[in-house]
């Protein structure tokens, strides 16, 4: 006689786990990430009208013609909300790449060489994150001076040392782990340990961090445009939309919408990260091979 | 006399920690490996042997002594290509899981050697890393695949091929059998014996497995806390162990013959290596101490053909025997003296 | 005499991305008072997953069927409060690594004495007297100081010493050990060893001992359980089992050993293949095809564990018959 004297209760039903990537919040997150891409390329082609045409329709709220409404000078929101990604996600494409590059050339550099040149640089890194980073961007954006241009390059500042430190802890710990000693053994340079091992392990982790870095950075952007240091206007940029909405409270659907916008592309590239960081976890996903 | 294929003499390593003392982890050991040989080098948690292994091979610079191997002094590792000569010196380490790369396919880390060392030409290179799967025992498909789709035994395995791709003379092996389970140690040990008869290659095993070693080693070295105690071919060191450390490690062998012995325990615990015990190292856990070994180090020396000890119960007059034995001779020993 | 343990068709299934995994299918065993249970097995043999079922350590999702007297309650079917009472009460358990068994920010004495008092309820300095002389009982030296010193301070084998005292503490009648000894130098597995077998004696202890080695079962236990893919393949005295293996399996185990005192050139026998995954177990024997005994019943029927001659032997081949 065999009863069963009880089931745990478990998370999920039926007795399966689910592998990430089926679970629904990263598909989510993939789905919203690759949409608003989707939406930055074809923009032209979707946003129903010009996004710096002024109407002589101000402050419209959302109907049929204008389904998000329009702005205080009579600006379709929609259009301007569509267009307004082929600002911030690219742009957060472009600059966080650019401080990938820089932040794991610096840590790269400094792991393998070690000593001075280590010191220094994690030096340096140290003194950039001793800021808060909206801070510092702000500072950096200003100095520089107004403009979409400058403010990427102020986040650029701000967001590289992360890189460093990544990297230069990876180039580390893989340089001292046995797989390296044994190439090294067998006489590989380390020039070419760092080729054909180092690297390859550095790849997913800065992936994963870039992923989670352009949430950061849409973030940052439209936080430096709502502040008036980004985009000008009247170019149509998520940040400096809410600043509007802000000042026209009465006219909900100005600044709502942008903001829905940002919350969502930062939430979806969240959960993108996320579940890419688990993807490349060997202990999550791959189960145990069949070997010989 | 041929000179031995590895030869450490009076080694020393040592580590500095920022803050704390320095430990000297190996104290002035020496240790040689025949050609053909296995030699098991045995001991327990802090002795040293790991340290040793690494400065045998040249992954970390000894504070003092000299390695050489071949005639040729090993030199540390610099940021630069290893020196050539030195490739026939090769290592195994103990966990599996950590000598290999887990994201390069088996083949291409196999390949590193031929690679480096310009030993196949680039067509041959598939043929030869098949030949040094075979060689271990796995199929040449192995070489398309990931670490992670072996078991430890099999990973092991594949260490061993990728050591084996520099052609080595010598082989030093760091515990490889510490993380397999009993049949992929039996696998693996089995193999090593039938490798280094072979290709006539020498190993340096070293383990805390004393059974294994028993089995496997040809001539056994032990260690304890940074120094040597014994050496000797095994069998006789086994049936006649002359220092007191060598006798309670085997005693501590536990064996599963289903009689019920329980191992004989050592009192107290291996003191802290960057705090050594004065004079000889183990007199605070011996139980046949006397005035003599609190007051001067007794040094390795040769008590029989083949056999050293390092103990003042052995002072080489008389035929060798146990150290109970020699201990209760211990009043003659004195006025021999 | 009633066992003090009795574990009835004990079947524990995990999940898993594909599906449910039974990683425990059909065990039953029984501990008597005083004695070693050495439980033997290789890494994936449900050896482990058995002894969870017992104490609710397994993971969320998991299902387990059967049955598990123990002083007079039934502990598959305990839950919550009843459950830990028992858990942390009456039954100990060693885990093998005491580096992550022991919490590293609270001091020995603390550890101690939080399980003490919560489970007997002593005052406090009652519960610190308490825990000085159970420091003394697993021949911690200076066991005062000890008792405000911290895990990190102490040696792998002291640390283990220190697992033992707590899970004695409340002074419980079975303790299960797993993998106790394996990250041990063997001096110190020694010290180990004779420490549970004194343990045992004097206080009239039982003691599960769950490990792969089976020179360390041979030194200690009283009987001996060989687990395979989920299930008891042999199981009887350990001074007939283990001179005188009769599964195909156990005796493979003890040839893969080095024995100190056989000829040194007797080889090592690897058993060839692996142990099949939970999701993967043949049908009939689960051992057949690894076994150089198999004949064509072995691939359909799975052998039940049967009596045979004071033992238990799940085999149809029987092929060491004396």
């Amino acid at each position: 006689m065999s009863t069963i004297a009880f089931r745990i209760r478990a998370r999920r039903r039926g007795g399966r786990l689910r592998p990430a990537w089926r679970q629904p919040l990263a598909l989510a997150g993939s789905v919203i990430a690759v949409g608003w891409l989707g939406v930055a390329i074809f923009a032209p082609f979707i946003a129903p009208h010009d996004p710096l045409a002024q109407t002589f329709a101000p402050s419209q709220s959302p109907s049929g013609a204008h389904l998000f409404g329009t702005d205080e000078l009579g600006r379709d929101v929609l259009s301007r909300v569509i267009y307004g990604s082929r600002v911030s996600v690219p742009v957060a494409l472009l600059l966080v790449s650019l401080a990938a590059l820089i932040g794991g050339l610096v840590g790269g550099l400094a792991g393998y060489f070690r000593g001075l040149v280590d010191g220094f640089s994690m030096r340096v890194v140290d003194l950039v994150f001793a800021f808060p980073p909206i801070i510092l961007a702000m500072v950096v954006a200003a100095v520089l001076g107004r403009g979409l241009r400058n403010a990427a390059l102020a986040i650029v500042v701000v967001a590289w040392p992360s890189y460093a430190r990544v990297v230069r802890g990876l180039v580390l710990s893989v340089g001292d782990s046995e797989y390296v000693e044994s190439a090294r053994l067998l006489g590989s340079s380390a020039r070419r340990t760092l080729f054909r091992d180092v690297l390859p392990n550095v790849a997913g982790p800065v992936l994963v961090l870039a992923t989670l870095d352009l949430a950061n950075a849409i973030l940052l952007l439209s936080g430096l445009s709502f502040l008036g240091l980004g985009a000008q206007p009247p170019q149509a940029e998520w940040g400096s939309m809410v600043a509007d909405g802000a000042q026209y409270f009465q006219w909900w659907w100005i600044g709502t919408f942008p903001g829905l916008a940002i919350f969502t592309a930062v939430l979806a590239f969240n959960f993108l990260g996320d579940s890419l960081r688990d993807l490349f976890d060997p202990q999550t996903s791959w189960g145990g091979g069949d070997g010989e | 006399m041929s000179k031995p294929a590895l030869d450490l003499r009076d080694v020393e390593v040592v580590y500095e920690r920022r803050g704390r003392e320095r430990v000297r982890a190996v104290a002035g050991a020496s240790l040689a490996v025949e050609r053909g040989q296995i030699v098991g080098l045995v001991g327990e948690s802090g002795c040293g042997k790991s340290s040793l292994a690494r400065a045998a091979v040249g992954l970390v610079r000894p504070t003092a002594g000299t390695v050489v191997f071949e005639g040729r002094e090993v030199t540390p590792l610099t940021r630069r290509a290893r020196a050539r000569e030195l490739a026939r010196l090769q290592m195994v380490f103990q966990n599996p899981y950590s000598s290999l790369n887990p994201r390069r396919k088996i083949g291409s880390q196999l390949a590193d050697a031929l690679d480096a060392l310009d030993l196949a030409p680039r067509r041959g290179r598939r043929a030869r890393v098949a030949e040094l799967l075979e060689l271990v025992g796995l199929l040449p498909s192995a070489a398309a695949r990931y670490p992670h789709q072996f078991s430890g035994g099999q990973r092991q395995r594949i260490a061993v091929a990728r050591a084996l791709a520099a052609d080595p003379s010598v082989l030093v092996l760091d515990e490889p059998l510490a993380s397999l389970d009993a049949s992929a140690q039996a696998q693996v040990a089995n193999l090593l014996v039938d490798l280094s008869r072979r290709l006539s290659l020498s190993l340096l095993l070293i383990s805390h497995d004393l059974a294994i070693v028993r089995h496997v080693a040809d001539v056994v070295s032990v260690m304890y806390l940074g120094v040597m105690v014994e050496t000797g071919p095994t069998q006789p060191l086994w049936s006649l162990p002359l220092h007191p450390y060598t006798e309670a490690l085997i005693g501590a062998v536990p064996h599963p013959d289903g009689r019920g012995f329980l191992p004989e325990a050592l009192p107290g615990e291996v003191p802290d290596p960057a705090r050594p015990p004065a004079a000889c190292r183990f007199h605070p856990r011996c139980p046949y101490a006397f005035d003599r070994c609190k007051q001067e180090d007794p040094l390795l020396r040769r008590v029989a053909p083949g056999r050293t000890a390092a103990c003042w119960l052995q002072t080489g007059s008389g035929p060798p025997a146990r150290p109970a034995e020699q201990a209760q001779r211990l009043p003659l020993l004195h006025t021999e003296e | 005499m009633t066992a003090l343990l009795e574990v009835e068709g004990l079947r524990v299934r995990l999940p898993t991305p594909t599906g449910f995994a039974t990683v425990v299918d059909g065990v039953d065993y029984h501990v008597e008072q005083a004695q070693v249970f050495g439980v033997a097995g290789e890494s994936g043999s449900g050896k482990t997953m058995s002894m969870l079922a017992l104490l609710g350590l397994l993971p969320p999702g998991s299902v387990v069927e059967g049955r598990a007297a123990f002083g007079g309650k039934d502990l598959l079917r305990l839950r919550g409060r009843d459950l830990r009472a028992v858990s942390g009460r009456d039954i100990g358990m060693v885990f093998q690594d005491p580096m992550t068994s022991l919490h590293p920010m609270l001091s020995v004495g603390r550890q101690l004495t939080e399980h003490v008092r919560r489970h007997l309820g002593l005052g406090r300095r009652a519960a610190a007297e308490r825990a000085e002389e159970l420091l003394a009982q697993v021949r911690i030296p200076d066991p005062t100081s000890a008792l405000h010193a911290y895990p990190h301070q102490f040696s792998g084998g002291m640390r283990q010493r220190i697992a033992i005292a707590i899970a004695l503490a409340c002074g419980p009648r079975l303790l299960i050990a797993d993998e106790p000894t394996t990250a041990l130098d063997v001096t110190v597995q020694a010290g180990i060893l004779r420490l549970l077998d004194g343990l045992r004696r004097e206080h009239d202890l039982s003691v599960i001992l769950i490990t792969h080695d089976l020179a360390v079962m041979s030194s200690i236990a009283d009987r001996v359980s060989i687990f395979y893919a989920g299930r008891v393949v042999e199981s009887g005295s350990r001074a007939s089992v283990l001179p005188h293996p009769r599964h195909p399996y156990t005796r493979a185990l003890l040839d893969a050993l080095p024995h100190p005192e056989a000829a040194r050139d007797t080889p090592l026998v690897a058993i060839k293949g692996t142990p099949p995954s939970p999701q993967q177990i043949p049908v009939g024997c689960p051992y057949h095809p690894r076994c150089p005994y198999a004949i064509e019943v072995c691939t359909t029927d799975d052998p039940p564990l049967a009596p045979v001659n004071g033992r238990r032997l799940a085999c149809h081949v029987d092929p060491f018959d004396e």
